[in-house]
């Protein structure tokens, strides 16, 4: 895949100075805390236990599929952190970019930090460990999503998280993968554990899915978190970027959330840089970043998240229990 | 409401599909929609599920068969497959994602996108890819990548000057990566490569303004593909350049510069060629007012609803879609949160060309 092209000097410095009017001009009309509108369905994959489909403009399509299998606790007694923390596998895939698994995914989203020496040592790149990474981090209060994921004494589910890109010339924004991360985790569901908890017999199942049980329970909180880009030109605040937004951004951040009542106020389960352009202006001119403007960034997404995720989670629900 | 979720075209249920194999079965592959003789057969209630559904038929997609009965020619976008053992009749395969079109006997499938192909003589708006020795790599959205000679671009002082080594070693001062133009398609070689030129005062670097692309096919062929704009709203007049590749670049509207202004009294006329050509490859943008920056991205919206509608572009198509949109935006919507405000303004504007 080549580099995208960069911007020219002249387009640059036109879309710095129109996105730091008061109020900004965007290229597309929206206002500054407006999302694109995205197409989204979920479990419609028949062989997984979760499934979603988000196309978005610009960012293209992205298939994701989620599949649990049985597995046995590698220590018998205590599971440590990091054997806990493999019982999640989050794999990014670009159709027809040749092979997966390790480093694949690779500055998909453009998030800094992922994806470099040390993700790669993990044996997973890019993409992957920051979505993994939000998952695993979310939940206040000891609630982790590896407790839901205990079956009985000795055994776990162990969940594949595969994610598609289809469209490899597109620019996948983190908010693609994201959403389509979050909704196919919403529509997961576990078949119904038949045998008792505290015995170490290989555990049975209902084979009635009528009966199975969600990942997320669908009235209880945490819900299935949600990365926001945000990106800042001037003293701007921009949420959905476009790409040629990124490029001329001065910094951008990808805060990662998860809903934690029902009132829709938000924990910040984490914070990464997001990859920008050079900024627009020139060289000398450009300001660097200041604790208002971040600490502005982080505000925006967290007062515009809860109604995102609420909107991801009812259109889950719909797709879910149309039949 | 921050964001807007759309649920996808319903599949076609299995029984509807069931219902359509019947009606195929007999063709030996896809659904050709013809009848002995080569008519038409179009079922009233298949047709219009069709439309609805996802999985459209009509539709073929690349290595499919489309027919194997030999009275079909192919055409454009299909090929034969390779003969079979037993002497059967070779069969038609589709070589591209599209529609299929007839004409008497002649197959050929349209494809539903496709990539500029470039034609000599054609309005292109494209993007320096690569910088070499003596000409640039143009991206114009076509199948190769386009070549702008050094030779073939106006050269500072003088419009008609022989290139010498110093033009070369300056190259970048032209044009350097990233760099958007407006040029000509001049010449194509034999795999349809083409070459640009800028040596019109009406061609060369782009300023002032944003650049958007669309679908290539989408532009209709014009008499002229940079359009001036009077734009309400104190945003004064906009240039919009309409490259037949798709790539489009909206710009304030700048006087061209040999035509002068209060200097060209005081200047000699080879000193003003001298300025304007160089300043031809300024990298620096005019003042552009925040009004004009709004129509700029009014405008930008209206081709991209237009496209989006699958309208075709012209000069009279984008006029009426802008007068539309004004007539909207004076109702008080908001274009970015109502994401059926271009649907109603593409409505609104195709209904003015009906009434003419």
């Amino acid at each position: 895949m080549p580099p995208p092209t960069p911007l020219s000097p002249p387009e640059l410095s036109y879309l710095f100075t129109s996105l730091s009017l008061t109020p900004p001009i965007r290229p597309d009309l929206r206002s500054a805390s407006q999302f694109r509108p995205l197409i989204a369905e979920c479990s419609f994959l028949p062989h997984c236990n979760g499934s979603s489909r988000i196309c978005m403009t610009e960012a293209g399509e992205c298939i994701v599929g989620i599949k649990a299998e049985v597995e046995k606790d590698a220590t018998s007694k205590y599971a440590t952190i990091i054997e806990r923390e493999k019982w999640i596998e989050v794999s990014v895939e670009v159709a027809g970019g040749g092979a997966s698994g390790p480093g694949s995914g690779v500055g998909v989203g453009g998030i800094s930090g992922a994806g470099g020496a040390s993700g790669r040592d993990e044996g997973d790149g890019g993409a992957a460990v920051w979505l993994k990474e939000g998952l695993l981090a979310c939940g206040g209060d000891g609630w982790s999503i590896l407790d839901r994921l205990v079956i009985s004494k000795g055994w776990h589910w162990k969940l594949y998280i595969d994610v598609l890109l289809l469209t490899p010339t597109s620019h996948p924004s983190p908010l693609l993968l994201s959403t389509a991360v979050n909704m196919a985790l919403d529509s997961t569901y576990l078949p119904k554990l038949t045998s008792p908890h505290d015995v170490d017999d290989i555990p049975a199942f209902s084979d009635d899915w009528a009966i199975s049980v969600p990942l997320y329970e669908p009235t209880t909180f945490p819900r299935p978190p949600i990365s926001l880009p945000v990106v800042a030109i001037g003293d701007n605040v921009f949420l959905d970027p476009s790409v040629a937004e990124v490029a001329t951004a001065e910094v951008g951040l990808v805060v990662t959330l998860a809903l934690s009542d029902a009132d829709g106020s938000c924990d910040i389960v984490g914070v990464r840089g997001m990859e920008v352009g050079r900024a627009g202006g020139k060289e000398g001119d450009r300001k660097g970043i200041n604790r208002k403007l971040l600490r502005k960034m982080v505000t925006t997404c967290v007062n515009e998240a809860s109604e995102v995720i609420k909107t991801l989670g009812e259109t889950t629900h719909k797709q879910m229990f149309r039949a | 409401m921050p964001i807007q979720i759309i649920a996808p075209a319903p599949f076609l249920s299995a029984e509807e599909e069931e219902e359509e194999f019947q009606v195929e079965e007999d063709e030996g592959g896809v659904p050709l929609d013809l009848d002995n003789d080569g008519d038409t057969a179009m079922d009233g209630v298949a047709a219009s599920k069709r439309k609805q559904g996802r999985q459209a038929a009509g539709i073929v997609t690349p290595g499919e068969i489309v027919t194997d009965d030999p009275q079909w020619m192919r055409g454009h976008g299909t090929y034969l497959s390779s003969p079979t053992a037993d002497g059967e009749s070779q069969s038609i395969v589709s070589s591209l994602a599209g529609t299929i079109s007839k004409t008497n006997k002649l197959l050929s499938i349209r494809a539903l996108r496709f990539r500029y192909v470039p034609e000599i003589g054609d309005l292109v708006v494209g993007r320096i890819l690569e910088v070499q020795t003596k000409r640039w790599r143009v991206d114009i959205a076509a199948p190769h990548s386009a070549a702008l000679l050094l030779s073939s671009i106006n050269l500072p002082g003088g419009i008609l000057r022989k290139r010498t080594s110093t033009d070369e070693l300056q190259i970048r001062t032209f044009f350097s990566e990233g760099d958007l133009l407006v040029a000509e398609v001049q010449t194509l070689n034999s795999d349809g490569q083409a070459s640009l030129h800028t040596r019109s005062l009406k061609y060369g670097k782009l300023r002032n303004g944003y650049f958007m692309t669309i679908d290539a096919g989408m532009v209709r062929r014009m008499k002229s593909h940079v359009l001036t704009m009077n734009t309400s709203n104190g945003g004064g007049e906009v240039d919009i350049y309409l490259g037949v590749n798709g790539y489009i670049y909206i710009a304030k509207h700048t006087t061209p510069l040999t035509e002068g202004g209060v200097e060209s009294k005081s200047v000699s006329i080879t000193r003003l060629e001298e300025e304007a050509s160089e300043a031809i490859y300024s990298n620096v943008n005019e003042d552009i007012s925040p009004e004009t920056r709004a129509e700029i991205a009014r405008i930008g919206c209206v081709l991209r609803a237009l496209v989006k509608a699958n309208v075709k572009i012209d000069e009279e198509m984008l006029n009426l879609g802008y007068e539309a949109a004004l007539e909207e935006f004076l109702e008080g919507f908001d274009w970015g949160s109502d994401t059926e405000a271009g649907k109603r303004v593409v409505d609104l504007a195709l209904a003015k060309r009906r009434m003419g």
